[in-house]
């Protein structure tokens, strides 16, 4: 069975919008340490919370997070 | 122990954690050396142990108030509660309480084990279960909720 690995583009997109880990956080109600777990991939986020960083960002669930064979 | 009112997100979910590590710290001080100190024959050692005992139990009961105190604050505000009580704080929880149970479980079986063949005092068998489950799930706890290596940014 194929594995797959959820990649994502929070730093870039962090970069972007010049936002911090913690202001990013504030903005999507949860705390730095979750933003910082998601952005390298230690936690997978659920639907909802993908769904409001992607609102965040501006661009849709899938540009932000890509699912990639391992 | 004032909780200033002014506190962001982040400043509220390191206090709590200092808080949680204080009070294992202090309960593990605490709770340990009541376990092993009746063992204990030497009296200077045995002093200096419920010295210390004393100590643990002074840092538990003050963070547990504090704990008391945050948990009233961060629940008097729906969006803090949220963000401090988010997805990931919860997946450790469950996380953490199943590190608890395993130990808990674990330490039965030896328990059960070594009455087998050797009779066990139950208030011993019952302290080193509850020291040991107690203690092994607030650290998971502390060590799943920790710092990011990378300092978050």
């Amino acid at each position: 069975m194929e594995e797959n690995e959820l990649k994502n583009q929070i730093k870039v997109q962090r970069a972007i919008h010049n936002l911090t880990q913690e202001e990013l956080a504030d903005k999507v109600g949860v705390t730095r340490k979750t933003i910082n777990t998601i952005e390298n991939g230690k936690f997978v986020p659920s639907t909802i919370l993908a769904i409001k960083l992607a609102r965040c960002f501006g661009i849709k669930v899938e540009e932000l997070f890509k699912l990639e064979e391992k | 122990m004032e909780i200033k009112s002014n506190f962001s997100i982040e400043q509220y979910d390191r206090l709590r954690y200092q808080t949680i590590k204080w009070f294992t710290i202090g309960w593990a001080a605490w709770f340990g050396i009541a376990m092993v100190n009746r063992y204990i024959g030497n009296n200077t050692v045995k002093a200096l142990f419920a010295m210390i005992g004393i100590m643990g139990l002074i840092t538990w009961v003050i963070n547990f108030i504090k704990l008391r105190r945050l948990d009233k604050k961060i629940k008097s505000d729906s969006n803090l509660y949220k963000a401090l009580n988010n997805e990931l704080v919860v997946h450790n929880k469950y996380k953490a309480s199943r590190v608890g149970f395993i130990v808990t479980i674990s330490v039965v079986g030896v328990c059960y084990g070594i009455t087998l063949n050797y009779p066990l005092p139950a208030l011993n068998v019952c302290e080193v279960t509850l020291f040991t489950g107690v203690l092994s799930g607030l650290i998971a706890s502390l060590f799943y909720n920790r710092e990011p290596r990378d300092g978050g940014e």
